[in-house]
């Protein structure tokens, strides 16, 4: 059940009908919500609702014993137990078959044989980000930041959220579970902004979904052109921003809707002016949570800034799944944040740069961003050799046809048009403050949804 | 004694912000963005010099350092006078 699908909008109507009745009641309303978000969670695979359930609940008694012991090793100990077990049932259903492939093509490097069957796993959708939630609240109750609730209803309501419970964004418990000790329906202008977002968020979709076969061009298949590569990469990078930001404008729309704020998840990435500032604007949840719960951990531990900040960075990639193309993806954003580090600690601190300076900078970042995403989405290693080279030095000659030229040039559009959209809701007063502006913008972002959307294709993100 | 050190810690992170930004004792500088990681490990090394102390990484977070009322308190956890 997608947000952008018919039963989707049947889903949350009845849900919103009954929400309102028993809007005064908090167990009722508590109860209700949990049981549609399982039932929204069971309707793409009910088999994975006890995983979900059950490494909850754990995570919930250990982190009231980590709160109820006064003994220093026991608490490490109960913590290690909750970080080691979600990171155990992850590591199962997401890595396990990637780590036989690579033992059997291993063996074979050196002429052995072993011949392993790959198990039948079928990963559980929003694993990688209902454990992080779960490990951020077992984490912060050791690390006494938050006290451990003791309502257990609470607790398997906030992390079973249906908005943000498959594909984000990664909501800390400190940050969600004291919101849902008191809730109630929000007010007329919230109402109207989280209806801003949800077609803000239909529309980047929409963009998504346009841009989806100019990228399938070219990464599939043999050699292209420069242009069409181009066009291709530039697609993909306007598709995964419209595809997940979408996603999220789409969850924090129905959470304000339901009188819940989530934190912003992206915050016009590809405005950015070097890889740091593209990882403190994109997926910016994942990317805080690495930063407080991996790096500045390891970090404050052993000092080793540009190391630390490179294992997080590959293991950002691999968070994105068991596959050498997204391990790659983070040893290179790993080698970029590592360089801008390096030049940054040269920069004296109160220089500024000057306009067109700055412009280059977005230029360049936006560039290694591009390339970045090759990675991330090119099918194999070779995959991606391959159109990084056709995009720089092409067998294949580039003809300035009306059509290659139209394709990119509308791609470059439909990119700019998704941050168009966020600068207008996240900067323009004069739209989020005035409700005629407000509804006039909306009604538009529905329009392009409606005339030019596809109901019920699916989001990239759901895969991680 | 405690003013002194404060006035010390001032001093330091002083030289570590923008020129312009104005900071106040209890102004967030780590999860604001002013000091980022590399400022952060920077400022435990010059803490540990000017005041002779320790500062173990396992024993502390960023939000020990996130402001100069948190950064007193810290350093004086581990000894500083």
């Amino acid at each position: 059940m997608l947000f952008n699908s018919a039963s989707f909008c049947a889903f949350f109507f009845v849900f919103y009908v009954l929400y309102y009745f028993v809007s005064k009641n908090h167990t009722y309303k508590l109860w209700l919500i949990t049981i549609a978000s399982l039932l929204f969670y069971g309707l793409f695979n009910y088999k994975f609702v006890p995983i979900l359930i059950g490494t909850g609940l754990v995570d919930f008694y250990l982190a009231m014993a980590i709160a109820d012991s006064k003994d220093a090793v026991r608490r490490k100990r109960l913590v290690t137990l909750s970080v080691a077990m979600n990171l155990a049932v992850l590591a199962f259903f997401k890595y396990t078959n990637f780590f036989l492939a690579t033992v059997q093509d291993g063996v074979g490097l050196f002429h052995g044989k072993l011949a392993i069957k790959p198990l039948d796993i079928v990963v559980p959708l929003g694993i990688s980000f209902y454990t992080f939630q779960s490990i951020s609240y077992t984490i912060d109750v050791y690390r006494k930041n938050f006290q451990p609730r003791r309502r257990v209803l609470e607790f398997i309501a906030s992390l079973t959220f249906f908005p943000h419970l498959v594909a984000g964004p990664i909501i800390r418990s400190s940050l969600l579970l004291p919101q849902f000790e008191k809730f109630s329906l929000p007010a007329w202008s919230v109402v109207q902004r989280g209806l801003l977002l949800i077609a803000a968020g239909l529309a980047k979709k929409t963009i998504a979904d346009v841009l989806a076969p100019v990228a399938e061009g070219a990464f599939t298949g043999d050699h292209v052109s420069a242009i069409d590569a181009w066009s291709g990469v530039l697609a993909f990078t306007g598709q995964i921003y419209g595809d997940f930001a979408g996603y999220t404008d789409i969850a924090i729309g129905i959470s304000a809707l339901l009188g819940f704020n989530l934190p912003q998840n992206f915050n016009l990435p590809y405005l950015s002016t070097s890889p740091a500032d593209f990882w403190r604007r994109w997926h910016i949840s994942l990317s805080s949570w690495l930063r407080d719960y991996v790096y500045m951990p390891m970090v404050l531990r052993n000092r080793k800034v540009y190391r630390d900040l490179f294992i997080t960075m590959v293991l950002c990639g691999i968070w994105h799944g068991a596959n050498w193309t997204f391990l790659l993806f983070g040893v290179y954003h790993g080698t970029l944040v590592v360089v801008d580090a390096f030049v940054v600690k040269r920069i004296p601190r109160d220089h500024t740069f000057s306009l067109p300076v700055r412009v280059g900078q977005v230029l360049f970042t936006l560039y290694l961003m591009t390339i970045g995403f090759v990675f991330f989405r090119a099918t194999s290693l070779p995959n991606a050799w391959r159109l990084i080279r056709d995009l720089h030095h092409s067998p294949v000659p580039s003809l300035l046809t009306f059509d290659a030229v139209g394709c990119l040039v509308l791609t470059v559009c439909a990119l700019i048009g998704c941050h168009l959209v966020d600068y207008v809701i996240l900067h323009v007063k004069a739209v989020t403050g005035r409700a005629a502006v407000m509804w006039t913008l909306a009604v538009l972002l529905m329009a392009i949804s409606f005339a030019f959307g596809t109901a019920g294709a699916a989001f990239i993100y759901f895969q991680f | 004694m405690s003013q002194e050190r404060k006035d010390k810690v001032r001093g330091i992170i002083a030289k570590r912000v923008p020129k312009s930004a104005k900071v106040t004792d209890d102004t967030a500088l780590y999860s604001s963005g002013m000091l980022d990681s590399l400022g952060i490990i920077d400022l435990i090394v010059e803490l540990e010099e000017a005041f002779g102390i320790s500062i173990p990484g396992a024993e502390i977070q960023p939000a020990d350092l996130d402001t100069v009322n948190r950064i007193d308190e810290t350093i004086g956890r581990f000894g500083a006078t």
